[in-house]
């Protein structure tokens, strides 16, 4: 495996890494605790990865393959030879490999220091917001409890008034019910109450009509006693006139 | 006696003297003589009425001075010229219902007659209830309307100084409570009227009633109110009395209340009451100077032409009839049973009303036969309150044997007594039917009628 190839696969690792971590982040902050977590747990397990890549890379930055050959026998000797022989003049391109190597490793050492301290500042505010959060929480939440506390005392007045509206509202229709069967009653007692007084009346009209007949009647007995006595003076008035004028007469004689 | 000359209505708070009066003396009593019954001659009631009656000529001109309801309207009986003067409008009026002749409201002390009008001026129960101050005035004016001949006679209230208090002895409770008893604000010893009389009249006289005879009331009111000392168990006996008993009672008092005036005997001073007569003139008599008592009694004369016989002289109503009470009409209740007798040539119908006030008389009808002559007439039975026509056809059988005498016996079943039995009036009747405008029709009537 030549160094090219280990360094793409390093760089896939990490980008394919990062592209996982950061959904996980932007879920973490905006879905629950459990889900960031879960993230963090993953970025450092990439970090550990990637510390374990960087001991790789700060062991083989500066060798170089082996020479080595398929061929066996005098071909492979010769081969292994003029390898060898060359092998300084190869020095003009391996050296800048090296050195590239090398300042792969720092980059990445000096990412992966950059990227554990943002971890790390990523924690303590994970953790300084879930502690907010929590903080904020738990006031809700206790804003929350008293509101409900105070919700269900409103409630349970309202209960409280409901039941006493429909004990009310019950009385009154009790009441209303009784007055209507009162009234009913009264109206009926009333009734009969005029048909007895109406009774009572037309019996005392009948009998002061009965008496003002008999009172009448006495009136009229005693002013025709009146005229019989009146004629019956009227004739002994007369009666005495004529005894005098019979004796006035005589005494002319 | 220095302080007579105070008003002693005012000192008892007695402000308006009429009111007074009115309260206490008007009532709905019949007095009329028409309905007079001869048996209350005796009646001690009436005692006062007849020595009046009995001293007091026919056809005279009598002024009666306090006449209150008209207690001598029986004087009409003898054919005088009735009038009376009160201070209260309602008793006037009542003795002009009962058969005054012309009732005025004045003081006695200003009497709106000429002078020399009446041949009598009378008063009864009227001289004590003037005030002191007031006596002479009134004694003056007495004499004034009087005739030179005239009689003045009184039936007076005394006292007596030695037994009883004089009104300044007396504190103003006692007073005001004496007075309040009758309104007596004038009372003198019996001499002392005398006296007094003496001083405007020439010839007076005076005798002293009442020592031996009152009424039953008359008695429990003496020793209730005014404090007179009668026996304990007396008392108590006149209080356990009926009212028939003490009827029966009343008119064996005026019986011999009448005999003691009849035998001219003396009564010794007492204290009570006094009659008084006094005139210029020599007075006669002093009981029964004009004694004529014939209008009292029954006379078939009356009873030509008249078919009413509530009010008929010829007509006997028995004692199971108590007095007239204006109703009204003028209406005589009845007890359990009841007779008139009334002569007649010829019956051939009896009408008359007839009303019951028995409150239970719709649960319990009540029971009235009719019996004429000891025939039963009709029967039947009475279910309200209200007045009741009843005509009763006479069969011409009972007519035939009646030889001109009837007797209608009404009988009902039961009595009620109207008032409780305690009652302040005493008034413990036992009735049952009221009866008026009895009237009888004979055959020629009917036939001419129809």
């Amino acid at each position: 495996m030549d160094v090219e190839t280990i360094l793409n696969q390093i760089r896939e690792r990490v980008v394919s890494e990062e592209n996982a971590r950061l959904p996980g982040t932007a879920v973490s902050t905006t879905a629950s605790s459990s889900n960031g977590s879960a993230s963090g747990s993953n970025q450092d397990d990439a970090l550990a990865r990637l510390s374990e890549q960087l001991t790789v890379t700060g062991r083989a930055w500066n060798r170089l393959p082996p020479i080595f050959s398929n061929r066996q026998g005098t071909l492979g000797r010769i081969e292994l030879w003029i390898k060898n022989l060359c092998r300084p003049l190869t020095r003009w391109f391996t050296w800048e490999q090296v050195n590239f190597n090398r300042a792969v490793h720092d980059a990445l050492s000096d990412v992966t220091k950059i990227l554990m301290a943002e971890a790390q500042e990523l924690a303590a505010l994970r953790a300084q917001l879930s502690g907010e959060m929590r903080r904020e929480f738990l006031a809700l939440r206790s804003d929350f409890d008293s509101q409900a506390t105070e919700l269900r005392t409103i409630n349970d007045n309202h209960e409280a008034r409901l039941k006493k509206t429909d004990e009310t509202l019950s009385g009154i229709s009790n009441l209303l019910g009784e007055f209507a069967d009162q009234t009913r009653t009264g109206h009926s007692q009333l009734a009969s109450e005029m048909a007895a007084a109406l009774h009572a009346v037309n019996e005392r009209l009948a009998e002061l009509k009965e008496e003002q007949r008999v009172c009448f009647r006495q009136l009229s007995l005693e002013a025709s006693e009146a005229a019989v006595l009146e004629d019956r003076g009227r004739r002994a008035l007369d009666a005495r006139l004529e005894k005098l004028e019979e004796s006035l007469q005589i005494r002319k004689r | 006696m220095s302080n007579r000359d105070d008003n002693l209505y005012m000192r008892a708070g007695v402000s308006d003297v009429g009111d007074f009066y009115r309260t206490k003396f008007v009532s709905d009593e019949v007095l009329d003589a028409r309905y007079f019954k001869a048996l209350d001659r005796f009646d001690i009631r009436f005692a006062r009425t007849m020595w009046i009656y009995d001293n007091v000529h026919a056809g005279a001109s009598v002024l009666d001075l306090g006449c209150g309801a008209g207690m001598l309207a029986l004087l009409k009986r003898k054919g005088v010229t009735l009038t009376g003067v009160d201070l209260s409008p309602e008793c006037s009026l009542a003795a002009r219902r009962n058969g005054y002749d012309f009732t005025m409201t004045t003081r006695l002390s200003n009497l709106p007659f000429a002078d020399q009008t009446f041949d009598y001026v009378v008063s009864l129960d009227v001289i004590g209830h003037i005030g002191f101050e007031e006596k002479d005035a009134v004694l003056s004016e007495v004499s004034r309307v009087l005739r030179p001949d005239g009689v003045t006679m009184h039936g007076i209230e005394c006292t007596d100084h030695v037994a009883r208090r004089n009104y300044d002895e007396m504190n103003p409770e006692d007073l005001r409570k004496f007075v309040e008893i009758d309104g007596h604000v004038g009372l003198e010893e019996e001499q002392e009227h005398g006296k007094r009389f003496l001083r405007f009249f020439r010839h007076v006289a005076w005798e002293p009633r009442y020592a031996l005879c009152l009424s039953s009331d008359e008695f429990l009111k003496q020793a209730d109110k005014y404090g007179l000392n009668f026996e304990e168990d007396f008392l108590e006996y006149l209080r356990g009395l009926s009212f028939k008993e003490r009827r029966a009672f009343d008119m064996a008092m005026g019986y011999v209340f009448g005999k003691i005036s009849d035998l001219d005997l003396t009564l010794p001073k007492n204290g009570l009451y006094v009659f008084l007569k006094a005139s210029n003139v020599p007075l006669g008599p002093f009981y029964n100077e004009h004694r004529d008592r014939d209008a009292l009694y029954s006379s078939d004369e009356s009873l030509k032409e008249l078919t009413c016989l509530d009010r008929n002289s010829a007509v006997i109503f028995d004692d199971g009839w108590y007095e007239p009470n204006l109703l009204p009409p003028i209406a005589r209740w009845m007890s359990s049973a009841a007779r008139v007798q009334f002569p007649a040539n010829d019956l051939f119908e009896i009408s008359l009303d007839l009303t019951t006030h028995m409150p239970d008389v719709r649960e319990r009808p009540l029971l009235v036969e009719f019996v004429l002559n000891d025939e039963p007439l009709t029967t039947f039975q009475l279910y309200r309150n209200g007045w009741l026509r009843v005509n009763l056809f006479v069969p011409e059988s009972l007519v035939s044997r009646a030889t001109g005498n009837f007797e209608l016996q009404i009988r009902a079943d039961r009595t009620w007594r109207p008032r409780p039995a305690n009652d302040e009036t005493r008034d413990d009747r036992e009735i049952s039917i009221a009866v008026c405008n009895l009237e009888i029709t004979n055959g020629r009537a009917n036939r001419e009628r129809n």
